[in-house]
């Protein structure tokens, strides 16, 4: 039995193929009868069936009971078992990437300047930022530029970064990938500026232009601090 | 033995994550009709200790020094041969 989770469901799944043992996933519930329910279709369908035997992986979701109830206050008889030679390891850990602390929670920002690889460069940030201080916004960013190190991953918006819903999202740079467009497709208004005029980005945007955002960032900027 | 429910306790950086106790839970009702043990399987490196309040009837543990941080294939070559 397996946490489904990112460790979890990676192993076990492995395990699966490995061993060609069968694998069910997203279980909630299990009853003493080996019957599981299984949420699937992201918890849209509950899947109810027998746990194939005799051997099965499973891996859990949680829900179906509670922590408290998997902790004692005696402590488990612990047996050791040794661990198999593990020389040659083709994955190592690096390093633990910590999400910025005490940085702006974009999810709660009425208004995002959001970057993504038309920026170019790392020089051109700043620019972003600048823009985005002048009408009082914040600034997120798209996967490229949060893999590049440009800024922190508390800036990053989509299906695994942080899911949006400003008043007005300006995308920059931004091609709208269905990964982008699942954090940030819900947003009041969508402004994109993205020189492919075939950049999926316009499809969800309410206004948009091909012009080069290199050009069209300094003279926002000029306009922005002239409104003020 | 066929019948004893195995459970991966997932751990990172010092604690037990919740999904873990959650499990357990769960494979205690499960065992209940098998009338086998729950079975908690703990990998890692000197982390006995993170062990004390699994509600398990026994913990089998795992310790090398490539198992002191979660990799996937670490993980799967010492499960392999416990099942």
């Amino acid at each position: 039995m397996f946490g489904h989770t990112t460790i979890g469901a990676d192993v076990a799944g492995g395990l699966s193929a490995k061993l060609s043992l069968p694998l069910v996933s997203s279980v909630r519930t299990l009853t003493s009868d080996a019957k599981f329910i299984s949420q699937i279709c992201g918890g849209k369908i509950m899947a109810e069936g027998d746990l194939p035997s005799p051997t099965a992986l499973v891996t859990m979701v949680p829900g179906g009971t509670k922590t408290e109830e998997g902790q004692s206050a005696q402590s488990p008889a612990i047996e050791t078992f040794a661990a198999p030679a593990l020389d040659n390891l083709r994955v190592a850990l690096k390093k633990y990437i910590e999400p910025e602390a005490g940085d702006v929670d974009i999810a709660k920002e009425q208004f995002l300047v959001s970057v993504g690889r038309g920026i170019q460069l790392k020089d051109n940030i700043e620019m972003a930022k600048e823009l985005a201080a002048a009408l009082g916004a914040q600034v997120s960013a798209s996967r490229p530029i949060v893999d590049q190190g440009w800024l922190p991953t508390s800036r990053l918006v989509g299906k695994s970064g942080k899911r949006v819903k400003p008043k007005v999202y300006l995308a920059l740079g931004i091609s709208g990938a269905p990964e982008h467009v699942e954090g940030m497709g819900e947003s009041d208004t969508i402004i994109a500026v993205n020189t492919d005029p075939n950049a999926p980005i316009f499809n969800v945007a309410k206004y948009g232009t091909t012009a080069d955002l290199l050009e069209l960032v300094p003279a926002l900027i000029e306009k922005a601090k002239q409104a003020v | 033995m066929s019948q004893d429910i195995f459970v991966v306790i997932e751990h990172l950086r010092g604690g037990v994550a919740d999904i873990s106790y959650v499990m357990l839970a769960a494979a205690r009702s499960l065992a209940q009709g098998t009338g086998g043990q729950v079975v908690a399987v703990l990998l890692g490196k000197d982390a006995q200790k993170l062990a004390g309040d699994l509600a398990a009837d026994k913990v089998l543990y795992g310790d090398s020094p490539a198992l002191a941080e979660f990799t996937s294939e670490a993980y799967q070559i010492a499960l392999a041969k416990l099942i």
